[in-house]
């Protein structure tokens, strides 16, 4: 099999404590993946199938709750109209009000989306976030900023743009010490961070995982380590509920921000 | 194709008086966190960019110039700017506001109070 299922699986064949065999410690081989099937020189991986899976899973789930909408929704709407209006009211609202409603399907799908793939890695199966790979986010990272972009250069023009990036009301020589600070926090630090706080989290949780899983594995031995792998086992409960929140958490924060900078890109910041 | 005639978004909504209230409270709770999520993210984008920026022309200009401790000076001078920019910014209370007393209001240690405010809040209590 792949990745973490095969750690435990070594694990299982022997390697105990007290057994003689060092503790398989998780580590990068976790996140790469054996090819599933090629086409050409293309390797299709898990991670690719869990995207692939989650997009179809946001896109189905929408389909099917507003195919047929009645008045009074009942079941799939039900939870389709929950979903849309938690994001409405918690993220687009606060940030862009009334007038923001036309990036309410953007927003909704990409919340979802980040959502759903951040949810893989705590169902069996699965089990793996594909926001843990890097190169899954810096797609979101690159949509989010053509369209930060384009509304800014459409709503405010090419000159305003640049200079509603600086604060006004400054005087002349702290402006020129400000531009150097200003253009690297947009072009570098703020997509920079974007990606890598989702990434880093997601990363760090499937390790965190699998970390006390595998130990949990390898102490169980007829010996004091027994008490050892309940204490991992019990942290494996408390890291599954901490990454339930850490899921929602970077779904939530990604959306918010995204939402922040359509609305600093409509209005012109400062 | 997605009929949306009937979605929850455009129906028209029919609330009570106490539930305006706890929306418009939930409301203002989503603002705050929205705001407070945006500066915080913001302050830390500052704090980084400003050595990012003077680092880069720093380490430029020692390339160019031989002068090894350029690039060291422009970091420091990165952090400086960062820090002065964003106690400016951030580092203030926020203005009020209103800060001219109100012609029909009364100047209170809270702020300015018109008279129907002070009416309401007495009332109130």
């Amino acid at each position: 099999m792949i990745g973490d299922v095969r750690v435990v699986a070594d694990a299982a064949g022997g390697c105990h404590l007290f057994s003689g065999c060092g503790f398989p410690a998780p580590g990068l081989q976790d996140f790469n993946f054996e090819t599933l099937f090629r086409i050409g020189s293309f390797h299709f991986t898990k991670p690719m199938l869990v995207a692939a899976l989650c997009a179809l899973g946001v896109v189905a789930f929408f389909g099917v709750a507003f195919a047929k909408p009645k008045l009074v929704p009942r079941g799939v709407q039900n939870m389709g109209e929950m979903a849309i209006l938690a994001v409405r009211d918690q993220i687009l609202r606060p940030n862009l009000g009334k007038r923001g409603d036309s990036y309410l399907p953007f927003l909704v799908s990409l919340f979802f989306y980040i959502f759903l793939m951040n949810l893989m890695e705590l169902i069996p199966v699965f089990q793996f976030p594909a926001m843990a790979r890097i190169g899954f986010v810096w797609p979101l990272v690159f949509i989010v900023y053509a369209l930060y972009l384009y509304l800014g250069f459409k709503n405010q023009g090419a000159w305003g743009y640049f200079k509603n990036m600086v604060p006004s009301g400054v005087p002349i020589p702290v402006l020129f010490l400000l531009v150097p600070v200003e253009l690297a926090k947009f072009f570098i630090v703020q997509p920079f961070t974007l990606g890598v706080r989702l990434f880093a989290n997601m990363f760090a949780g499937h390790l965190l995982l699998t970390i006390f899983m595998v130990a949990t594995w390898y102490l169980m031995s007829f010996s004091v380590g027994l008490l050892y792998a309940a204490g991992s086992v019990v942290m494996v409960f408390f890291v599954f509920l901490l990454e339930l929140l850490v899921d929602l958490l970077q779904a939530f924060i990604f959306t918010t921000l995204t939402a922040t900078y359509i609305a600093s890109s409509l209005e012109g910041a400062h | 194709m997605i009929n949306r005639s009937n979605a929850a978004w455009t129906r028209p909504k029919y609330t009570t008086h106490r539930a305006e209230l706890a929306q418009r409270s939930r409301e203002e709770a989503a603002e705050n966190r929205a705001e407070g999520l945006e500066t915080g993210w913001t302050v830390f984008g500052y704090m980084v960019s400003g050595p990012i920026a003077y680092g880069l022309i720093g380490w430029l200009l020692a390339r160019f110039t031989h002068l090894q401790f350029l690039f060291p000076a422009g970091l420091l001078i990165g952090v400086a700017v960062s820090v002065g920019y964003v106690i400016y910014r951030y580092g203030r209370p926020e203005k009020q506001p209103d800060k001219q007393p109100d012609k029909r209001g009364t100047q209170t240690q809270q702020g300015t109070h018109t008279q129907q405010g002070v009416q309401a809040e007495r009332i109130y209590r």
